[in-house]
Protein backbone atom coordinates (compact mmCIF):
# COMPACT_ATOMS: atom_id res chain seq x y z
CA UNK A 1 0.00 0.00 0.00
CA UNK A 2 1.48 3.38 -0.65
CA UNK A 3 1.15 5.62 2.02
CA UNK A 4 0.19 9.44 1.73
CA UNK A 5 3.59 11.41 0.55
CA UNK A 6 4.97 13.94 3.03
CA UNK A 7 5.13 17.11 0.91
CA UNK A 8 6.81 20.57 1.89
CA UNK A 9 4.31 22.69 0.08
CA UNK A 10 5.68 26.56 -1.34
CA UNK A 11 2.38 28.55 -1.63
CA UNK A 12 2.56 31.55 -3.76
CA UNK A 13 0.74 34.85 -4.68
CA UNK A 14 2.93 35.63 -7.75
CA UNK A 15 0.14 34.72 -10.13
CA UNK A 16 -2.64 36.76 -7.93
CA UNK A 17 -1.83 40.35 -8.23
CA UNK A 18 -3.88 42.22 -10.53
CA UNK A 19 -2.95 44.13 -13.17
CA UNK A 20 -6.77 44.84 -14.62
CA UNK A 21 -6.95 48.37 -12.45
CA UNK A 22 -3.19 49.42 -14.31
CA UNK A 23 -4.31 47.94 -17.80
CA UNK A 24 -7.67 49.99 -17.99
CA UNK A 25 -5.77 53.14 -16.20
CA UNK A 26 -3.80 52.63 -19.09
CA UNK A 27 -6.45 51.91 -21.67
CA UNK A 28 -8.21 55.14 -20.51
CA UNK A 29 -4.93 57.09 -20.95
CA UNK A 30 -4.57 55.98 -24.34
CA UNK A 31 -7.78 57.41 -25.46
CA UNK A 32 -7.28 60.08 -23.42
CA UNK A 33 -4.25 60.88 -25.37
CA UNK A 34 -6.11 59.75 -28.95
CA UNK A 35 -8.54 62.42 -28.28
CA UNK A 36 -6.01 65.08 -27.76
CA UNK A 37 -4.06 63.89 -30.67
CA UNK A 38 -7.18 64.01 -32.88
CA UNK A 39 -7.24 67.57 -32.07
CA UNK A 40 -3.79 68.52 -32.57
CA UNK A 41 -3.28 66.01 -35.77
CA UNK A 42 -4.62 69.22 -37.80
CA UNK A 43 -1.18 70.57 -37.23
CA UNK A 44 0.18 67.37 -38.92
CA UNK A 45 0.19 67.11 -42.85
CA UNK A 46 0.97 63.32 -42.70
CA UNK A 47 -1.48 62.84 -40.54
CA UNK A 48 -4.36 64.85 -42.58
CA UNK A 49 -3.13 63.02 -45.86
CA UNK A 50 -3.26 59.61 -44.37
CA UNK A 51 -6.58 60.29 -43.22
CA UNK A 52 -7.51 61.64 -46.46
CA UNK A 53 -5.89 58.38 -48.25
CA UNK A 54 -8.86 56.73 -46.59
CA UNK A 55 -11.78 58.24 -48.45
CA UNK A 56 -13.19 57.65 -52.05
CA UNK A 57 -11.26 58.21 -55.53
CA UNK A 58 -13.32 60.91 -55.92
CA UNK A 59 -12.50 62.70 -52.60
CA UNK A 60 -8.84 62.35 -53.48
CA UNK A 61 -9.55 63.42 -57.13
CA UNK A 62 -11.09 66.56 -55.79
CA UNK A 63 -8.81 66.98 -53.21
CA UNK A 64 -5.74 67.10 -55.18
CA UNK A 65 -7.33 69.40 -57.29
CA UNK A 66 -7.30 71.92 -54.65
CA UNK A 67 -4.21 70.44 -53.62
CA UNK A 68 -2.47 71.91 -56.83
CA UNK A 69 -4.33 75.32 -56.63
CA UNK A 70 -2.35 75.86 -53.06
CA UNK A 71 0.62 74.80 -54.47
CA UNK A 72 0.22 77.70 -57.12
CA UNK A 73 -0.56 79.92 -54.46
CA UNK A 74 2.56 79.12 -52.40
CA UNK A 75 4.24 79.84 -55.87
CA UNK A 76 3.16 82.78 -56.12
CA UNK A 77 3.83 83.83 -52.72
CA UNK A 78 7.65 82.71 -53.20
CA UNK A 79 7.64 84.97 -56.14
CA UNK A 80 8.19 88.33 -56.84
CA UNK A 81 4.91 91.10 -57.06
CA UNK A 82 5.45 91.04 -60.96
CA UNK A 83 4.90 87.33 -61.48
CA UNK A 84 2.53 87.02 -58.53
CA UNK A 85 -0.77 87.17 -60.79
CA UNK A 86 0.57 85.09 -63.52
CA UNK A 87 0.80 82.12 -60.79
CA UNK A 88 -2.55 83.21 -59.25
CA UNK A 89 -3.85 82.53 -62.53
CA UNK A 90 -2.62 79.56 -62.62
CA UNK A 91 -4.15 78.36 -59.45
CA UNK A 92 -7.56 79.55 -60.79
CA UNK A 93 -7.26 77.54 -63.30
CA UNK A 94 -6.74 74.85 -61.26
CA UNK A 95 -9.47 75.69 -58.87
CA UNK A 96 -11.96 75.86 -61.80
CA UNK A 97 -12.08 71.80 -61.56
CA UNK A 98 -13.57 72.66 -58.43
CA UNK A 99 -17.04 72.58 -58.34
CA UNK A 100 -19.96 74.57 -56.49
CA UNK A 101 -19.64 77.15 -53.94
CA UNK A 102 -16.52 76.61 -52.65
CA UNK A 103 -15.34 77.74 -56.35
CA UNK A 104 -16.44 81.26 -55.35
CA UNK A 105 -15.35 81.43 -52.04
CA UNK A 106 -11.97 80.24 -53.38
CA UNK A 107 -12.53 83.31 -56.11
CA UNK A 108 -13.02 85.13 -54.03
CA UNK A 109 -9.87 84.29 -51.85
CA UNK A 110 -8.08 85.05 -54.69
CA UNK A 111 -9.34 88.40 -55.18
CA UNK A 112 -8.67 89.22 -52.12
CA UNK A 113 -4.89 87.25 -52.32
CA UNK A 114 -2.40 90.15 -51.30
CA UNK A 115 0.05 88.22 -48.53
CA UNK A 116 0.41 85.19 -46.64
CA UNK A 117 -1.93 86.86 -43.86
CA UNK A 118 -4.82 87.09 -46.27
CA UNK A 119 -3.76 83.30 -47.72
CA UNK A 120 -4.10 81.70 -44.14
CA UNK A 121 -7.50 83.71 -43.20
CA UNK A 122 -8.93 82.25 -46.62
CA UNK A 123 -7.57 79.13 -46.13
CA UNK A 124 -9.26 78.60 -43.32
CA UNK A 125 -12.04 80.20 -44.82
CA UNK A 126 -12.48 77.72 -47.40
CA UNK A 127 -11.87 74.86 -45.00
CA UNK A 128 -14.73 76.14 -42.67
CA UNK A 129 -16.74 76.35 -45.96
CA UNK A 130 -15.29 73.06 -48.04
CA UNK A 131 -16.86 70.56 -45.45
CA UNK A 132 -20.41 71.99 -45.03
CA UNK A 133 -20.53 72.10 -48.64
CA UNK A 134 -19.63 68.44 -50.12
CA UNK A 135 -19.98 66.12 -47.41
CA UNK A 136 -17.67 63.32 -47.65
CA UNK A 137 -16.05 65.16 -51.12
CA UNK A 138 -16.13 68.45 -48.99
CA UNK A 139 -13.93 67.00 -46.03
CA UNK A 140 -11.42 65.58 -47.58
CA UNK A 141 -11.56 68.92 -49.64
CA UNK A 142 -11.03 70.40 -46.08
CA UNK A 143 -8.68 67.41 -45.50
CA UNK A 144 -7.08 68.89 -48.55
CA UNK A 145 -6.96 72.55 -47.13
CA UNK A 146 -5.31 71.73 -44.00
CA UNK A 147 -2.28 69.34 -46.13
CA UNK A 148 -1.69 71.77 -48.27
CA UNK A 149 -1.57 74.59 -45.91
CA UNK A 150 1.00 73.29 -44.01
CA UNK A 151 2.57 72.35 -47.15
CA UNK A 152 2.57 76.02 -47.96
CA UNK A 153 3.83 77.24 -44.92
CA UNK A 154 6.19 74.55 -44.41
CA UNK A 155 7.75 74.78 -47.98
CA UNK A 156 11.13 73.40 -47.24
CA UNK A 157 12.15 70.45 -45.35
CA UNK A 158 13.90 72.51 -42.72
CA UNK A 159 10.53 74.36 -41.96
CA UNK A 160 8.55 71.14 -41.94
CA UNK A 161 10.84 69.93 -39.35
CA UNK A 162 10.38 73.58 -37.73
CA UNK A 163 6.77 73.26 -38.00
CA UNK A 164 6.94 69.56 -36.08
CA UNK A 165 9.20 70.86 -33.40
CA UNK A 166 6.95 73.71 -32.92
CA UNK A 167 3.83 71.46 -32.98
CA UNK A 168 5.96 68.73 -30.13
CA UNK A 169 6.93 72.17 -27.99
CA UNK A 170 3.65 73.64 -28.07
CA UNK A 171 2.20 70.07 -27.15
CA UNK A 172 4.70 69.39 -24.11
CA UNK A 173 5.01 73.46 -23.08
CA UNK A 174 0.99 73.83 -22.80
CA UNK A 175 1.03 76.26 -25.88
CA UNK A 176 4.01 78.48 -24.81
CA UNK A 177 7.47 78.23 -27.09
CA UNK A 178 9.80 78.22 -23.93
CA UNK A 179 13.11 79.97 -23.77
CA UNK A 180 15.18 77.03 -23.65
CA UNK A 181 14.07 75.37 -26.88
CA UNK A 182 14.44 78.49 -28.53
CA UNK A 183 18.06 78.88 -27.67
CA UNK A 184 18.35 75.16 -28.01
CA UNK A 185 17.56 75.75 -31.96
CA UNK A 186 19.59 78.80 -32.12
CA UNK A 187 22.67 76.71 -30.68
CA UNK A 188 21.65 74.01 -33.69
CA UNK A 189 21.74 76.45 -36.38
CA UNK A 190 24.91 77.95 -34.73
CA UNK A 191 26.77 74.45 -35.11
CA UNK A 192 25.39 73.64 -37.95
CA UNK A 193 26.73 76.12 -39.93
CA UNK A 194 29.09 78.52 -38.11
CA UNK A 195 30.37 80.46 -40.75
CA UNK A 196 27.22 80.91 -42.44
CA UNK A 197 25.21 82.22 -39.44
CA UNK A 198 28.20 85.29 -39.02
CA UNK A 199 27.33 86.27 -42.62
CA UNK A 200 23.69 85.84 -41.93
CA UNK A 201 24.33 88.24 -38.64
CA UNK A 202 25.99 90.70 -40.61
CA UNK A 203 23.31 90.86 -42.99
CA UNK A 204 20.78 90.91 -40.42
CA UNK A 205 22.06 93.65 -38.57
CA UNK A 206 23.20 95.86 -41.90
CA UNK A 207 19.63 95.92 -42.06
CA UNK A 208 18.77 97.15 -39.08
CA UNK A 209 17.23 94.19 -37.83
CA UNK A 210 17.72 93.15 -33.69
CA UNK A 211 19.66 89.92 -34.40
CA UNK A 212 18.77 88.25 -31.51
CA UNK A 213 15.28 89.41 -31.76
CA UNK A 214 15.74 87.89 -35.48
CA UNK A 215 16.81 84.95 -34.04
CA UNK A 216 14.57 84.17 -31.53
CA UNK A 217 11.20 84.90 -34.04
CA UNK A 218 12.78 82.40 -36.35
CA UNK A 219 12.90 79.49 -33.62
CA UNK A 220 9.00 80.65 -32.67
CA UNK A 221 9.42 83.28 -29.75
CA UNK A 222 5.83 84.78 -30.03
CA UNK A 223 7.50 87.98 -28.34
CA UNK A 224 10.35 88.82 -30.32
CA UNK A 225 7.88 88.20 -33.50
CA UNK A 226 5.68 90.58 -32.18
CA UNK A 227 8.53 93.58 -31.91
CA UNK A 228 10.44 92.45 -35.61
CA UNK A 229 6.75 93.06 -37.00
CA UNK A 230 6.09 96.44 -34.33
CA UNK A 231 9.60 97.38 -35.63
CA UNK A 232 8.73 96.62 -39.51
CA UNK A 233 5.25 98.71 -39.19
CA UNK A 234 6.52 101.52 -37.57
CA UNK A 235 9.19 101.98 -40.40
CA UNK A 236 6.67 101.78 -42.93
CA UNK A 237 4.08 103.79 -41.54
CA UNK A 238 6.91 106.70 -40.71
CA UNK A 239 7.77 106.06 -44.63
CA UNK A 240 3.52 106.64 -45.52
CA UNK A 241 3.47 109.81 -43.50
CA UNK A 242 6.98 111.06 -44.63
CA UNK A 243 5.96 110.63 -48.39
CA UNK A 244 2.68 112.87 -47.63
CA UNK A 245 5.30 115.71 -47.26
CA UNK A 246 8.46 115.21 -48.44
CA UNK A 247 9.49 114.76 -51.91
CA UNK A 248 10.56 111.48 -53.51
CA UNK A 249 14.10 112.74 -54.26
CA UNK A 250 14.69 114.09 -51.02
CA UNK A 251 17.78 112.20 -49.89
CA UNK A 252 16.25 112.07 -45.60
CA UNK A 253 13.36 110.35 -47.44
CA UNK A 254 14.70 107.75 -49.55
CA UNK A 255 17.11 106.86 -47.00
CA UNK A 256 14.39 105.95 -44.52
CA UNK A 257 12.49 104.28 -47.56
CA UNK A 258 15.56 102.22 -48.17
CA UNK A 259 15.62 101.29 -43.91
CA UNK A 260 12.61 100.16 -44.30
CA UNK A 261 12.58 98.19 -47.74
CA UNK A 262 15.56 96.60 -46.31
CA UNK A 263 14.11 95.86 -42.84
CA UNK A 264 11.23 94.26 -44.63
CA UNK A 265 13.77 92.29 -46.75
CA UNK A 266 15.59 90.52 -44.25
CA UNK A 267 12.67 89.28 -41.97
CA UNK A 268 11.34 88.45 -45.64
CA UNK A 269 13.63 85.78 -45.34
CA UNK A 270 12.18 84.21 -42.32
CA UNK A 271 8.73 84.89 -43.06
CA UNK A 272 7.66 80.81 -44.06
CA UNK A 273 9.52 79.97 -40.50
CA UNK A 274 7.33 83.35 -38.73
CA UNK A 275 4.06 82.15 -40.35
CA UNK A 276 4.88 78.64 -39.41
CA UNK A 277 5.26 79.48 -35.50
CA UNK A 278 2.37 81.98 -35.90
CA UNK A 279 0.28 79.46 -37.29
CA UNK A 280 1.27 76.49 -35.42
CA UNK A 281 0.60 78.77 -32.14
CA UNK A 282 -2.80 79.92 -33.14
CA UNK A 283 -3.60 75.98 -34.27
CA UNK A 284 -2.80 74.97 -31.16
CA UNK A 285 -4.38 78.31 -29.51
CA UNK A 286 -7.88 76.85 -30.92
CA UNK A 287 -7.51 73.63 -30.25
CA UNK A 288 -5.85 74.17 -26.72
CA UNK A 289 -9.45 75.73 -24.74
CA UNK A 290 -10.65 72.07 -25.50
CA UNK A 291 -7.29 70.06 -24.83
CA UNK A 292 -5.29 72.27 -22.66
CA UNK A 293 -6.94 70.67 -19.42
CA UNK A 294 -6.93 67.75 -21.32
CA UNK A 295 -2.79 67.80 -22.05
CA UNK A 296 -3.09 68.58 -17.75
CA UNK A 297 -4.92 65.75 -16.95
CA UNK A 298 -3.21 63.61 -19.27
CA UNK A 299 0.08 64.39 -17.27
CA UNK A 300 -1.41 63.59 -14.34
CA UNK A 301 -3.11 60.35 -15.53
CA UNK A 302 0.38 59.51 -17.31
CA UNK A 303 2.08 59.92 -13.46
CA UNK A 304 -0.92 57.88 -11.77
CA UNK A 305 -0.77 55.46 -14.32
CA UNK A 306 2.98 54.79 -14.26
CA UNK A 307 2.61 54.82 -10.41
CA UNK A 308 -0.37 52.41 -11.00
CA UNK A 309 1.73 50.59 -13.58
CA UNK A 310 4.87 50.09 -11.12
CA UNK A 311 2.97 49.03 -8.11
CA UNK A 312 1.95 45.77 -8.85
CA UNK A 313 4.99 44.55 -10.36
CA UNK A 314 7.25 46.01 -7.33
CA UNK A 315 4.57 44.99 -4.42
CA UNK A 316 3.43 41.44 -5.82
CA UNK A 317 6.45 40.05 -6.57
CA UNK A 318 7.18 38.13 -3.03
CA UNK A 319 6.30 34.74 -1.80
CA UNK A 320 2.66 34.34 0.53
CA UNK A 321 3.19 32.84 3.64
CA UNK A 322 5.15 34.58 6.51
CA UNK A 323 8.26 36.97 6.95
CA UNK A 324 11.18 34.92 7.59
CA UNK A 325 11.66 35.46 11.28
CA UNK A 326 7.84 34.01 12.30
CA UNK A 327 8.92 30.47 10.14
CA UNK A 328 10.49 29.61 13.60
CA UNK A 329 6.99 30.23 15.26
CA UNK A 330 5.27 28.51 12.80
CA UNK A 331 8.13 25.36 13.07
CA UNK A 332 6.74 25.65 16.64
CA UNK A 333 3.22 25.53 15.51
CA UNK A 334 4.09 22.61 13.10
CA UNK A 335 5.69 20.92 15.84
CA UNK A 336 2.25 21.38 18.37
CA UNK A 337 0.62 20.01 15.54
CA UNK A 338 2.24 16.94 14.45
CA UNK A 339 2.77 16.40 18.56
CA UNK A 340 -0.73 15.84 18.23
CA UNK A 341 -0.61 13.08 16.17
CA UNK A 342 2.18 11.58 17.86
CA UNK A 343 1.34 11.67 21.19
CA UNK A 344 -1.86 10.39 21.74
CA UNK A 345 -1.08 6.87 21.20
CA UNK A 346 1.27 7.55 24.21
CA UNK A 347 -1.09 9.71 26.09
CA UNK A 348 0.33 11.07 29.06
CA UNK A 349 3.58 9.66 28.56
CA UNK A 350 6.57 10.46 26.94
CA UNK A 351 7.15 10.34 23.52
CA UNK A 352 10.25 9.37 23.46
CA UNK A 353 9.96 6.34 25.05
CA UNK A 354 7.66 3.43 24.33
CA UNK A 355 5.72 3.45 28.00
CA UNK A 356 2.36 3.08 25.98
CA UNK A 357 0.11 0.94 27.45
CA UNK A 358 0.14 -1.80 24.17
CA UNK A 359 -1.72 -4.42 25.94
CA UNK A 360 -4.42 -4.25 23.85
CA UNK A 361 -2.10 -5.35 20.82
CA UNK A 362 -0.49 -7.79 22.97
CA UNK A 363 -3.48 -10.59 22.51
CA UNK B 1 6.04 62.37 -27.49
CA UNK B 2 3.21 62.63 -29.97
CA UNK B 3 -0.43 61.84 -28.57
CA UNK B 4 -0.88 59.36 -30.80
CA UNK B 5 2.85 57.56 -29.75
CA UNK B 6 1.67 57.74 -26.53
CA UNK B 7 -1.28 56.16 -26.87
CA UNK B 8 0.03 53.61 -29.14
CA UNK B 9 2.82 52.70 -26.32
CA UNK B 10 -0.12 53.34 -23.31
CA UNK B 11 -2.36 50.47 -25.39
CA UNK B 12 1.17 48.22 -26.11
CA UNK B 13 2.09 48.51 -22.37
CA UNK B 14 -1.77 47.44 -21.20
CA UNK B 15 -1.65 44.34 -23.75
CA UNK B 16 1.52 43.60 -21.86
CA UNK B 17 0.14 44.12 -18.55
CA UNK B 18 -2.81 42.16 -19.03
CA UNK B 19 -0.71 38.96 -19.64
CA UNK B 20 1.78 39.54 -16.65
CA UNK B 21 -0.19 37.32 -14.60
CA UNK B 22 -0.54 34.27 -16.89
CA UNK B 23 3.42 34.78 -17.92
CA UNK B 24 4.55 34.86 -14.68
CA UNK B 25 2.25 31.55 -13.73
CA UNK B 26 3.62 29.70 -16.72
CA UNK B 27 7.10 30.60 -15.67
CA UNK B 28 6.61 29.26 -12.09
CA UNK B 29 5.23 25.76 -13.77
CA UNK B 30 8.09 25.34 -16.23
CA UNK B 31 11.08 27.10 -14.48
CA UNK B 32 10.00 27.19 -10.17
CA UNK B 33 10.92 23.35 -9.88
CA UNK B 34 13.95 23.73 -11.01
CA UNK B 35 15.23 27.18 -9.74
CA UNK B 36 13.54 26.36 -6.46
CA UNK B 37 11.91 23.47 -5.33
CA UNK B 38 15.09 21.18 -6.11
CA UNK B 39 17.28 23.53 -4.05
CA UNK B 40 15.06 22.82 -1.21
CA UNK B 41 14.90 19.32 -1.78
CA UNK B 42 18.43 18.92 -1.70
CA UNK B 43 19.16 20.83 1.21
CA UNK B 44 16.33 18.46 2.99
CA UNK B 45 18.03 15.46 2.00
CA UNK B 46 21.12 16.53 3.48
CA UNK B 47 19.85 17.50 6.33
CA UNK B 48 18.69 14.01 7.45
CA UNK B 49 20.29 12.10 10.26
CA UNK B 50 19.48 9.04 12.05
CA UNK B 51 19.48 5.34 10.88
CA UNK B 52 16.52 6.46 8.17
CA UNK B 53 18.42 9.03 6.83
CA UNK B 54 19.86 7.24 2.98
CA UNK B 55 15.66 5.76 2.80
CA UNK B 56 14.44 9.23 3.43
CA UNK B 57 17.31 11.56 1.38
CA UNK B 58 15.98 9.18 -1.73
CA UNK B 59 12.67 9.65 -1.44
CA UNK B 60 12.92 13.47 -1.27
CA UNK B 61 11.85 14.79 -4.32
CA UNK B 62 11.36 18.11 -5.89
CA UNK B 63 7.12 18.50 -6.97
CA UNK B 64 5.80 20.97 -9.35
CA UNK B 65 1.91 20.16 -8.96
CA UNK B 66 2.16 21.76 -6.23
CA UNK B 67 5.13 23.32 -6.16
CA UNK B 68 7.39 22.04 -3.30
CA UNK B 69 9.27 18.97 -1.87
CA UNK B 70 7.84 15.34 -1.26
CA UNK B 71 8.84 12.57 0.50
CA UNK B 72 7.57 10.04 -1.25
CA UNK B 73 5.33 7.39 -0.28
CA UNK B 74 6.68 4.15 -1.97
CA UNK B 75 7.54 0.97 -0.06
CA UNK B 76 11.35 2.09 1.16
CA UNK B 77 12.38 -0.37 4.26
CA UNK B 78 12.14 -4.63 4.71
CA UNK B 79 9.29 -3.65 6.72
CA UNK B 80 7.28 -2.10 4.06
CA UNK B 81 7.50 1.30 5.51
CA UNK B 82 7.45 3.82 3.43
CA UNK B 83 9.55 6.91 3.67
CA UNK B 84 6.81 9.15 3.80
CA UNK B 85 5.59 7.13 7.19
CA UNK B 86 9.38 7.04 8.63
CA UNK B 87 9.83 10.98 8.02
CA UNK B 88 7.01 11.75 11.12
CA UNK B 89 9.03 9.60 14.02
CA UNK B 90 12.38 10.88 12.12
CA UNK B 91 11.39 13.63 12.84
CA UNK B 92 9.97 13.94 16.02
CA UNK B 93 10.18 10.41 17.32
CA UNK B 94 7.92 7.70 17.85
CA UNK B 95 6.49 5.04 19.84
CA UNK B 96 8.84 2.52 18.54
CA UNK B 97 12.23 2.34 20.49
CA UNK B 98 13.48 1.95 17.07
CA UNK B 99 12.22 5.40 15.73
CA UNK B 100 14.74 6.91 17.79
CA UNK B 101 14.36 10.39 17.21
CA UNK B 102 16.64 12.00 15.06
CA UNK B 103 17.95 15.34 14.27
CA UNK B 104 15.30 17.43 12.88
CA UNK B 105 15.79 18.12 9.66
CA UNK B 106 12.68 19.64 7.33
CA UNK B 107 11.50 22.35 9.73
CA UNK B 108 15.37 23.95 10.00
CA UNK B 109 16.00 23.66 6.19
CA UNK B 110 12.65 25.44 5.11
CA UNK B 111 13.72 27.64 7.67
CA UNK B 112 17.09 28.01 6.31
CA UNK B 113 16.13 28.40 3.01
CA UNK B 114 13.56 30.66 3.36
CA UNK B 115 15.50 33.19 2.06
CA UNK B 116 16.63 31.41 -1.33
CA UNK B 117 13.47 30.29 -1.60
CA UNK B 118 11.60 34.25 -1.84
CA UNK B 119 14.56 35.47 -3.81
CA UNK B 120 14.73 32.69 -6.45
CA UNK B 121 10.50 33.19 -6.87
CA UNK B 122 11.19 37.01 -7.16
CA UNK B 123 13.94 36.84 -10.04
CA UNK B 124 11.54 34.05 -11.48
CA UNK B 125 8.64 36.52 -11.54
CA UNK B 126 11.07 39.21 -12.48
CA UNK B 127 12.30 37.59 -15.46
CA UNK B 128 8.74 36.63 -16.59
CA UNK B 129 7.86 40.37 -16.17
CA UNK B 130 10.25 41.69 -17.97
CA UNK B 131 9.88 39.18 -20.99
CA UNK B 132 6.68 39.93 -21.29
CA UNK B 133 6.98 43.44 -21.51
CA UNK B 134 9.40 43.24 -23.98
CA UNK B 135 7.71 41.53 -26.57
Amino acid sequence: MRGRDFTVELITDLTAFATDKAVSGLEDLASAADNSGRSLDKLDPRKAARTLDGLGEDAKAASRKVSDAYDSMADAARQSASRMDASADRAKRSMRDVKGEAQDTAREMFASFRDTGDLADAAQELTANAGSLFGPVGLAISGALAVAFSQFLADSEAAKQSMADLTSELVESNGRISASFIDRKIAEEAANDPTGIVQLRAEVEAAGVSWRDYMRAKHGDAEATARLYAESDRLSAAVDAAAGSARASDPAFMALKNTSEQYTAAIGQITPQLDAARAATAAYGAVSASSSNQVLSLRTEINEARAAAANPIVAKVSVQGPPPGALAAIRQNMTAALGTIVVPVAAGTSPYKNTADNSRYRG
Amino acid sequence: MEPHAFARSCRTLARQLQGVPDTVARAIETKATDAVARPLADKIARAFTGPYAPVLSASTLPVSQPLGVTIGGSRSVSGGATASLLVWPNEYGGRARQFRRARPAIGPAVEQAADTIVTAMGELAAEAIEESTRR
